[in-house]
């Protein structure tokens, strides 16, 4: 045995098992991270073979690698340039022919590589049979049958790998003459160096990658004119543009070899086939997604609340221990409020809420119920300036805009991440709901909260089109697989959630514990006063709400439902109707609603995005709440509040 | 569906004309044919078309759709095309109906969104079959390779589709492959 760490790389579409495959080699020897600056997320793991270390890597779940989405540039960077020891290909033996168009892309990077022909237990049940050895033979390379779930066929894959890693590099399948011959001129008349093999570097330049020829233009101007001539020619023959005819081409071998290793049998339609139907049926499936997302929702948050619950019991005694033991003195206080709350905020508000949905999210995407989700509420997220999956994140809203943020990520293009996101941070979660709720139906009305939540739709749909527009690059349409469903993988799925959340505690918890630590310190310097003084023009004369509102305000960053106890004990009354008019309090609730996520939302933007995007998020919501907010109080004036 | 053809085809031919014969700049163009392509009878249609010199090609460099029948109703587009069957229909994949089939002829948009289509297994030539359209424009979804595919409308209006006629059937494979015609025969 070699003594060496071997690296190999699981790819393929998305949908085909590839994850479970990871899981069932990996187990809990993984690490969740993000490709560096991008969010992708980048799953590697250890796993010891016979005395063989292997490191497994395993890469987003794509169709194509062109450059078009995050997903597919951090792919085709790794396997190109990293260059892992072998490519472990999962193909979905159900859906050969789209599998193998990907495949066929994988052997023009001429890695070693080894194909996983999984689930071929689902394509029996379809009715279709793969003959591996004929595959094989098509292909070139090592296939072994498995069914991922079961982890059938996965030691075989493994000790297959292994070998395939000391043998020789796999050749491309040819495309045809015209094409063929012409790549090998290009690739004949190539000087520049770059990170790919050189056949690949023809192809994508007749192709007309847009990446590969700033690379090799760059260094070697004058072969421009070849691959457009050669472009030319091609394009004067087949009457396509010059990619269509090869992605064409790479289509129809996978469909020849698809059918030359395929036998098909005609399988009865069974209950799995109606349930397809019926969740994208136009009214049944609107019927099915209301119910689906309301158990969601309900066992979440109800779970959470529970939790969250059992937490602050758990740390008021904790509290209560340490001042017992120290005794109240301004040190103690201060090292409790600054050192330890930030972090019992994380672990309470934050973690209850986002176990759960990440555990929830993890099933509904195996299932392949989300992608249902997406394809019936695609026409109603484009009015935000947003496709299909972008429904999910802003649903998620509604109860904590931090999971919200976080699944922002399921977006294409880190254009589409960021609107996504941003309108996510707008959606009126639970704890605004206790303001608007606590404060304004109580004391105002409840017809005056319900026109809160409309004016917060409002500015959903109206920043949601204005980030639509000055985004820069081209919007992204709907375009996605649609699954069949299946019994997701507990297993998989709670491995899952555990690394995404130690992920999650890492990158945030800084943030909030730091954050919270900042404004402390700022109380006991005695800064809040002088910021109290600071802001009163705005909240008090802009805003005309009472001086104390600047503090409470900024407390409200670390949790917005501490506003209104905040604002209670600084007026020295809960019965808000003696100390506020009631244009005040629907002027507060608004405020408190918009002017910036709260600390955890924050932190969860910072993890995606950084801390540029983090800040201008929060900072154009400071500005269109203080700026409506004194709009909204002047027309309420105006017209007259009862 | 013939309409919807051939509406589009009076917006490639207005911008042909708006861009090659008015000067007016590219990007100028689309809204302009937006706009003027529901008024174009089909008789300035054929005249523009004339003028035009049978362009071939749109001003983006893709395909112009083929000329297609003047007809009113489905009944009178029978006789017709039975009189002459090179006259295939070609329509936008957001057009189709539930359970319709047909032939990728071609794709407009732009450079990514094509790609991104193509990459997905819809390249000109692609067999697919109509399985459900969401409500409220929402998006299609399609048949294809073996597998179901959801595009938006908006994608699903860039690809051309060649539609399958009753009379006509496709001369082609089975989707689920050889062994399945045969079955189905045997039955």
């Amino acid at each position: 045995m070699n003594d060496s760490k071997l690296n190999i790389a699981l790819a393929g579409n998305a949908n085909v098992g590839k994850s479970v495959i990871f899981n069932q080699l990996t187990g809990l020897h993984q690490h969740v991270g993000n490709w560096p600056g991008k969010t992708v997320e980048r799953a590697e793991g250890t796993l010891n073979y016979e005395g063989q270390e292997i490191d497994v890597i395993d890469l987003p779940g794509i169709y194509s690698l062109s450059t078009y989405s995050i997903e597919e540039v951090v792919s085709r960077e790794h396997i190109a340039v990293e260059q892992p020891d072998v490519i472990i290909n999962v193909v979905d033996a159900s859906a050969l022919e789209r599998n193998l168009a990907f495949t066929i892309q994988l052997l023009e990077l001429e890695p070693r590589i080894v194909i996983a022909l999984n689930q071929i237990d689902i394509a029996e049940a379809k009715g279709i049979l793969v003959y591996p050895e004929g595959l094989s033979e098509a292909l070139g390379v090592p296939v072994i049958p498995t069914v991922a779930v079961k982890g059938a066929g996965l030691t075989e894959l493994v000790k297959t790998a292994i070998i395939a890693s000391k043998g020789d590099t796999v050749q491309p399948i040819p495309y045809g003459a015209e094409i063929e011959e012409r790549i090998q001129n290009i690739q004949a008349n190539l000087v520049a160096e770059t990170p790919y093999p050189r056949r690949w570097v023809g192809l994508k330049l007749l192709e007309g990658d847009e990446e590969i020829e700033a690379i090799v233009y760059e260094a070697q101007p004058n072969l421009k004119a070849l691959v457009d001539e050669e472009k030319a020619c091609i394009e004067e023959i087949h009457g396509h543009e010059i990619s269509s005819v090869i992605t064409s081409e790479r289509y129809a071998m996978a469909s020849s070899i698809a059918h030359n290793v395929t036998s098909h049998v005609i399988p009865e339609k069974n209950l799995k086939d109606r349930l397809e139907e019926v969740s994208s049926h136009p009214v049944l499936g609107y019927v099915v997604m209301v119910a689906s997302i309301l158990a969601v929702f309900y066992s979440i948050f109800s779970f959470g609340d529970w939790l969250a619950g059992l937490l602050e019991v758990f740390f008021g005694i904790l509290k209560e221990a340490y001042f017992n033991t120290l005794g109240t003195t301004n040190v103690s206080t201060f090292i409790w409020n600054a050192g330890v709350d930030g972090f019992i905020g994380g672990v309470v508000v934050a973690l209850p809420y986002i176990g759960p949905f990440y555990l929830v999210l993890s099933l509904l995407e195996d299932s392949g119920y989300l992608a249902r989700v997406a394809y019936l509420m695609d026409s109603a997220m484009h009015t935000i300036g947003l496709h299909g999956k972008g429904f999910i994140p802003v649903m998620l809203g509604f109860g904590c805009n931090v999971p919200a943020v976080l699944g922002a990520r399921i977006m294409e293009t880190e254009r589409e991440q960021l609107i996504c996101a941003f309108v996510a941070s707008l959606v009126p979660c639970a704890a605004r709901s206790i303001v608007i709720m606590g404060l304004v139906a109580t004391y105002v009305g409840f017809r005056w909260a319900l026109l809160l939540y409309l004016i917060d739709f409002l500015l959903i749909f109206v920043l949601g089109r204005l980030a639509y527009k000055v985004a820069p690059d081209e919007p992204v349409g709907l375009i996605m697989e649609m699954p069949g469903f299946r019994l997701p993988s507990a297993k998989t799925s709670a491995q899952r959630t555990w690394f995404r959340l130690k992920l999650f505690v890492y990158e945030a918890f800084p943030v909030m514990i730091v954050g919270n630590f900042v404004i402390q310190v700022a109380a006991i310097l005695g800064l809040l006063g002088v910021v109290e003084g600071l802001m009163s023009p705005v909240t008090v004369w802009w805003l005309g709400l009472p001086s104390v509102a600047g503090v409470v305000l900024i407390f409200g960053v670390l949790r917005k439902e501490l506003t209104l106890i905040l604002l209670g004990s600084l007026m020295g009354t809960t019965n808000f109707a003696t100390v506020l008019t009631p244009i005040q309090m629907f002027v507060f609730a608004f405020v408190v609603m918009v002017y910036v996520p709260c600390i955890s939302t924050i932190a969860a933007l910072v993890k995606e995005f950084g801390i540029r995007k983090a800040l201008i998020i929060s900072g154009v919501e400071i500005g269109v709440a203080v700026v409506l907010g004194g709009i909204i109080l002047r027309v309420l004036l105006f017209i007259g509040l009862p | 569906m013939a309409l919807a053809q051939k509406v589009v085809r009076k917006h490639r031919l207005l911008e042909i004309f708006l861009h090659k014969t008015l000067r007016l700049p590219i990007e100028k163009v689309h809204e302009q044919a937006c706009k003027m392509e529901h008024s174009l009878n089909d008789e300035t249609a054929s005249a523009l078309c004339k003028v035009l010199d049978n362009p071939e090609k749109c001003v983006d460099d893709n395909p112009l759709p083929e000329c297609i029948l003047d007809v009113q109703d489905c009944d009178e587009c029978e006789v017709v095309r039975s009189r002459s069957p090179q006259h295939p229909l070609v329509t936008q994949l957001s057009n189709l109906k539930p359970e319709e089939e047909g032939k990728v002829m071609f794709i407009r948009g732009g450079k990514h969104s094509s790609k991104r289509i193509q990459d997905m297994g819809l390249t000109p030539g692609t067999f697919l079959k109509m399985v459900n359209a969401a409500p409220f424009n929402g998006p299609v979804e399609v048949e294809v390779r073996g597998t179901s595919l959801a595009l938006g409308r908006g994608l699903a209006s860039q690809i051309f589709i060649e539609v399958e006629d009753e009379g006509r059937p496709w001369k082609r494979a089975h989707p689920h492959g050889p062994h399945h015609n045969m079955q189905g025969q045997e039955e």
